[in-house]
């Protein structure tokens, strides 16, 4: 199941060429530092996560049996480190109500965003991403940014399949929910001009 | 049916915005400074060497062993050591000069010397390349 040039990588570092492992590195380091700072919103927690993420992965590299994706493997390692940073560094999430949405609402907010410039969309996501509690956020990121198949994020986060798509269903309409009042104020501006 | 469509559209929506977003990456010297980390770590992962004769290999030599011993009691014929029948007697053409009149050694004595001390040479050169590896 693993990448052929993942596992050739592998072979050669358990073969004791150390050197070998900056490959895997420089491949899975922006996959790794993504999810860290999409969990704990802070660089330095992130930088330090990888850090760890890949030392242990290092360790533990002879216990890899290659059943499933390397990057699946070193993706759980990385959302467990996240896990215990997190439960260190308690950040209180502000909670808030999901305001019902109807439906056309969807539309209404892709109408704003498509009006608004691609890296300012991309800008506008981002912080409405990073304002989701940390567990739908990290959904959200796996199954959207990373493209995890549902079975994946089952493998790494050992959630149920019945729990991971509630969370999933519930994650989305709290996205939309957020972003919908980010982008308000121009669609109150949009039924003016109407 | 219509919780199903917006399901779907909500889906949609997840799938095209979020892929939008910028990926984060880590300051430009994440792999220098982690790989200084584990070279130091593979160090001491060195030191927990594995037996040059592993499980497998002794039970082989276990095996071999138990078979020179049991098959001469076994068959009428000869052990598997005297069938092998061994020509030393070029190691007689061998003149080395004695440099010690004084101390007498037997022969059998003098050529297991000598086969200890070859082996021992021959190590260093296996231990040192063997030791190499590991390191680089």
């Amino acid at each position: 199941m693993t990448n052929k040039n993942d596992q050739l990588y592998i072979t050669k570092i358990i073969n004791g060429d150390v050197n070998a492992f900056a490959h895997l590195v420089d491949n899975y380091k922006n996959m790794v530092f993504s999810l860290a700072f999409k969990m704990t919103k802070s660089r330095e927690e992130a930088e330090e996560i990888s850090q760890d993420t890949f030392i242990k992965a290092f360790k533990n590299l002879e216990n890899f049996k290659g059943d499933s994706k390397f990057s699946t493997w070193l993706y759980r390692i990385a959302y467990h480190t996240s896990l215990d940073a997190i439960k260190k560094n308690r950040n209180n999430n502000a909670t808030f109500e999901i305001n019902e949405i109807t439906f056309n609402q969807i539309q209404a907010v892709e109408t704003i965003l498509q009006g608004i410039e691609r890296k300012e969309r991309s800008k506008i996501m981002d912080v409405c991403l990073q304002k989701l509690p940390d567990e739908q956020r990290t959904i959200i990121w796996m199954f959207y940014y990373d493209e995890l198949s549902l079975k994946e994020i089952m493998e790494v986060t050992s959630l149920s399949e019945a729990n991971l798509k509630v969370k999933l269903h519930r994650a989305r309409k709290k996205l939309l929910t957020i972003v919908k009042e980010n982008v308000e104020p121009e669609i109150i501006e949009n039924y003016g001009r109407k | 049916m219509g919780e199903n469509k917006h399901i779907n559209e909500l889906d949609a929506f997840a799938k095209k915005y979020v892929k939008e977003i910028e990926q984060e990456k880590p300051s430009a010297d994440f792999t220098a400074s982690l790989m200084k980390n584990i070279l130091e770590e593979s160090k001491s992962k060195v030191f927990k060497t594995k037996a040059l004769i592993s499980k497998k290999g002794w039970a082989i030599i276990s095996i071999f062993v138990l078979a020179v011993i049991l098959i001469p009691f076994k068959t009428s014929e000869k052990s598997l050591i005297n069938s092998l029948e061994f020509n030393f007697s070029f190691l007689d053409k061998i003149q080395i000069p004695n440099f010690l009149p004084a101390i007498n050694l037997s022969n059998t004595v003098f050529y297991a010397i000598f086969f200890f001390g070859l082996m021992i040479v021959a190590q260093v050169v296996f231990l040192k390349k063997h030791f190499n590896k590991k390191f680089h």
